[in-house]
């Protein structure tokens, strides 16, 4: 009964996944249900490395809410250690280089995959100073002195 | 305040050239996104990464504004000169900011309410920027002087704007419901730490929101004579906690599916309620010098509890009732047959999983009775009942309990039976059943003392 999708990457590879899988992403589910994914769905902007992580992300949350289902019965209230598992494994998941991070980030968007993206953008920069920012993502600074002197007026209250 | 440090020790060729910074090319919406998850100070400071950056933060949808750190570290007498320069540049946050906010929390000093500076907050975050959700908190210094609270006196109409839906406020001096008026679309007040010359005059405020849903109120009244109404259709969970106390308390309120009591000074013959969803007995009043001085949770467990974002459920009752809880008294009224009920049940138990001291169970049963063929997702309430908790209870109350209901008998015989739920006395009210039924019950009893777990347990009817 599980209908299979057919992914196109940006490379023109095709990707076959299960219906249920593909669902998780709210764009190809309207495309689903709108009756328009024969002949397979071309993803012109995600490439295959990308669209490889994607899918593993929706199949690994598509098993895990079919497990939890089963499981309900014994549920530990707290937040099921199924829960946990999940959360180091998402954790895993994105420990990758950062421009297949923000690859991620764009695909998880287009995609419309609200749990990759919230994954790929929660701890970016939680923590951190400015310079810090800087360095982990060589934002290089474009202001004189004088513009980032009145940036830091105009914003005086974070910085004091 | 000036320009900080200004133009000394960090260098722009220390930094790599831009085609390695790949997030400054994203496009803005994924930028925000990035910084909502950064604290307010955190996400403004990104304005000075770069030019790219400069604007990403003002579209942020909340706004967490305080000077608490600054005033802590300030001695008494320069705290509104403090305060006054404090409030500039949080002015100037909520001017810079862009679009539309969905919270926004201000905290700030006595001076901004007395120079205005609160009311224009309040008009631009309102009335520019549409937020949903609206905190105030006033600063005062010495908590437990209470009566030091600042006298919130704002324009007519202040908290009329149809967005705003949710408004808590800490730490003021209310004196009328001006502000209050045409709230319609309110549909939850957080009154914290507020003081009220008398319980008329908070009546009167809450009259002013016909819409509310929840109220939470900690409240002091400067003058204890009086009468603390509430008279409302829509509203569905109120908590209550007073320090001193009031002649009387009237609640009239006929959707009302939460009453949470951390502590108040009413005696149980001066509080009337008319909430018909909740069933509060007379002998579950705490008679402790006739007050009621222990945490009590009346709760109608319904269709509310589960729509209800639980954040509102963990929030206020978590926080309030944690250091509390092993005097908790819980009241709920279920229907064990529907399986969405037993799971908030459950949630609701799990919250005191160090004890209560008393367990009231009503055992409804609701008109429309479950269709046929749903009757297979039931196999969940025959599952283990909260295997991983310890549920310590020393009393435990039945009412409309009479075994003949499958369900029922199963999840009251996991309460005796089940090893980590520690239940001392189990009492089941059957003095108000007609005869068959109270035979049934004791029936029903003496199976279950077959069925205990420990030997101490006593079961018993009343």
């Amino acid at each position: 009964m599980s209908k299979k999708i057919i992914f196109e990457s940006s490379e023109g590879e095709s990707f076959e996944v299960d219906e249920a899988v593909a669902l998780e992403c709210q764009t190809i589910k309207n495309m689903i249900e709108d009756d328009c994914t024969d002949g397979g769905i071309p993803l012109a902007n995600v490439n295959s490395a990308t669209l490889t992580k994607v899918i593993d992300y929706c199949k690994k949350h598509v098993e895990a809410a079919a497990a939890a289902e089963a499981n309900a019965g014994d549920k530990d209230i707290y937040g099921a250690n199924k829960d946990i598992e999940l959360k180091t494994w998402d954790e895993e998941f994105v420990k990758v280089d950062q421009p297949l991070l923000f690859d991620l980030m764009l695909a998880a968007n287009f995609l419309i995959i609200p749990g990759l993206l919230d994954l790929t953008c929660k701890t970016m920069m939680r923590g951190k100073t400015v310079l810090q920012i800087r360095e982990i993502f060589h934002i290089k600074k474009d202001y004189t002195d004088a513009e980032e002197a009145e940036v830091r007026k105009e914003n005086a209250w974070a910085f004091e | 305040m000036t320009a900080p440090s200004s133009s000394s020790p960090r260098r722009n060729h220390q930094y790599p050239i831009d085609d390695h910074d790949l997030i400054s090319k994203l496009p803005d919406e994924l930028l925000q996104m990035v910084l909502s998850n950064l604290s307010t100070e955190e996400a403004v400071r990104t304005s000075v990464l770069s030019s790219r950056w400069v604007d990403v933060w003002k579209w942020r949808s909340y706004l967490v504004l305080d000077m608490n750190m600054v005033l802590d570290s300030t001695p008494k007498e320069r705290l509104q000169q403090v305060s006054v320069q404090w409030a500039r540049l949080m002015t100037k946050v909520i001017n810079n900011h862009r679009g539309r906010l969905e919270r926004c929390t201000i905290q700030h000093y006595k001076s901004q309410c007395k120079d205005g500076t609160l009311q224009s907050w309040i008009d631009s975050v309102t009335g520019l920027k549409h937020t949903k959700d609206l905190t105030l908190i006033n600063y005062i210094p010495a908590i437990r002087h209470y009566k030091r609270a600042n006298l919130l006196s704002l324009h007519p109409y202040t908290f009329s704007h149809h967005s705003l839906s949710s408004l808590s406020l800490c730490g003021f001096s209310l004196i009328g419901p001006d502000a209050f008026c045409k709230c319609k679309n309110l549909k939850t007040l957080n009154l914290i730490n507020i003081v009220i010359s008398q319980a008329s005059v908070l009546s009167g405020v809450l009259a002013a929101f016909s819409s509310l849903e929840v109220i939470v109120l900690n409240v002091n009244f400067l003058n204890p004579r009086g009468v603390l109404k509430i008279e409302n259709n829509n509203l569905k969970f109120l908590q209550l906690s007073y320090l001193n106390e009031i002649d009387r308390m009237e609640v009239y309120a006929t959707c009302l599916d939460v009453l949470a009591i951390r502590c108040i000074k009413v005696k149980r013959d001066n509080f009337i309620l008319v909430a018909p969803n909740i069933e509060v007995n007379k002998n579950s009043w705490l008679d402790n010098h006739s007050r009621n001085d222990c945490p009590h949770l009346y709760c109608n467990v319904s269709s509310f509890l589960a729509q209800v974002e639980t954040n509102i459920w963990h929030k206020i009752l978590g926080s309030d009732f944690i250091d509390m809880r092993r005097y908790a008294y819980l009241s709920v009224s279920v229907d064990i047959t529907d399986p969405k009920e037993v799971e908030i049940l459950e949630e609701v138990l799990l919250m005191w999983t160090n004890g209560l001291l008393e367990l009231e169970i009503f055992f409804k049963h609701k008109k429309s009775h479950r269709e046929e063929g749903e009757c297979s997702t039931n196999d969940r309430t025959h599952a283990k009942l909260f295997p991983n908790a310890n549920l310590r209870v020393y009393n435990v109350r039945l009412y409309n309990f009479d075994g003949s209901n499958e369900e029922e008998f199963a999840f009251v015989s996991r309460l005796v039976m089940q090893k980590p739920v520690i239940v001392l006395n189990m009492m089941i009210e059957t003095s108000s059943f007609p005869p068959t039924k109270k035979f049934n019950a004791e029936a029903a009893v003496a199976k279950l003392m077959e069925l205990k777990y420990y030997k101490n347990v006593k079961i018993e009817c009343f």
